[in-house]
C-alpha cells in the first residue's frame, strides 16, 4: 500500500468516488431535512412558545460556534488545495487545526447544554415536565437536532483523523486525494446544517 | 494530472470566501435585532441559503466539478422542497 499511486490503480475512479459521497450526503440532507420539516410545522403551530424558547438560547455562544465551524470549513478546504499542490505538511497541519476547531465547537456545546440542563430544560428533567407543551416541544427539538448535529461533528472529526495518517504515509497524496476530498465534503455538509440550525433556533424570535 | 489541479483555488480566494461567510453571519445576527415581523424567518433563511450556496459552490467545488453533481444536488433539493411545500399546504389549509 506504500506505493499506491495513480498509475498502479487503473481501476480507480475518483469521479465515481465523489459521486458516491454526494449520494451519501443526500441521505444526510433528507435526514436533517425531515427534522427541519418537523421543526417548521411545530413552529408554525406553536409560534409564541417557540419564540419564547428561542429567546432562552445564548446568541453569543451560537454566533461564536458558527464562526468556529465556518473557519474549520475554510481550513479543510485549504488543506485539500495544499495537498493538491503537494504541500503535505501544510495539508496535515490544516487538518489538525480543523479537528481542533471541531473540539472548540464541542466544548462550547458542552457548556451550552449543561447550562440548559441545569435550568431544567432537558427532556427527562424535573423542570422539563413543567414546561408549557409548546416550549417542551422546542427544547426537545433543540436537544435532538443539535445533538444529532454534534454526533456528525464527532463523526466528521474521526473521518478527518483517519485521513491524516494516510496522508503522512503517502496513501493519500497530490495525485490521489479523493479520500481527503470526501472527508472535506462531509465536513462542509456538517457546516451547512449548522448554517440552518443557528438562525432557526437562536435568531428568529 | 495537471488537468485535475485546475480546481485548486488559491489561498486568497479561500480567505475572501471565509470573510464573506463571516460577514453574512454577522449580518444575520444583526438582522435578528430588527423586527421584520412576519418576514423574520424569510430574512434568516435567505441569508442561510446564500451562505450554503457559497459553501457548496466554492468549498465543496460544485462550481468546478462536473455538472452532473450539481444536477444531482438540484434534484435532491427539488425533492426536499416538494416535501416541504406539500406538508405546509396541508397544515395551512386544513
Amino acid at each position: 500500500m506504500e506505493h499506491a499511486i495513480a498509475h498502479q490503480h487503473p481501476h480507480r475512479d475518483d469521479e465515481a468516488s465523489k459521486m458516491g459521497m454526494w449520494l451519501f450526503l443526500f441521505t444526510e440532507l433528507l435526514l436533517f431535512g425531515g427534522l427541519f420539516l418537523v421543526f417548521s410545522v411545530y413552529r408554525y403551530m406553536n409560534h409564541e412558545a417557540f419564540t419564547k424558547g428561542g429567546a432562552e438560547l445564548d446568541v453569543i455562544l451560537g454566533t461564536v460556534n458558527t464562526i468556529v465551524l465556518i473557519t474549520s470549513s475554510m481550513t479543510i478546504a485549504v488543506s485539500i488545495a495544499a495537498l493538491q499542490h503537494n504541500k503535505v505538511k501544510l495539508s496535515i497541519w490544516l487538518m489538525v487545526i480543523t479537528i481542533v476547531l471541531a473540539g472548540v465547537f464541542m466544548v462550547n456545546k458542552y457548556f451550552e447544554w449543561t447550562t440548559k440542563i441545569h435550568h431544567g430544560l432537558a427532556p427527562g428533567t424535573e423542570g422539563f415536565s413543567q414546561l408549557p407543551p409548546g416550549e417542551a416541544l422546542f427544547f426537545l427539538l433543540y436537544f435532538f437536532m443539535t445533538g444529532l448535529h454534534a454526533i456528525h461533528v464527532i463523526a466528521g472529526s474521526i473521518f478527518i483523523g483517519i485521513v491524516i495518517p494516510k496522508v503522512k504515509k503517502g496513501n493519500v497524496s497530490h495525485d490521489n486525494y479523493s479520500l481527503l476530498e470526501n472527508a472535506g465534503l462531509y465536513w462542509h455538509l456538517v457546516d451547512i446544517i449548522w448554517i440552518f440550525l443557528f438562525p432557526l433556533f437562536y435568531l428568529v424570535h | 494530472m495537471e488537468k485535475k489541479h485546475k480546481h485548486a483555488l488559491n489561498l486568497r480566494t479561500y480567505l475572501f470566501i471565509w470573510l464573506a461567510l463571516i460577514e453574512l453571519t454577522i449580518l444575520s445576527v444583526a438582522a435578528a435585532t430588527v423586527d421584520f415581523k412576519a418576514f423574520a424567518v424569510a430574512v434568516a433563511l435567505i441569508i442561510a441559503v446564500t451562505k450554503s450556496y457559497i459553501v457548496g459552490a466554492y468549498f465543496m467545488h460544485l462550481k468546478f466539478d462536473s455538472k452532473i453533481i450539481t444536477i444531482m444536488v438540484l434534484v435532491t433539493l427539488f425533492v426536499f422542497s416538494t416535501f416541504l411545500i406539500l406538508t405546509f399546504l396541508d397544515y395551512v389549509f386544513r
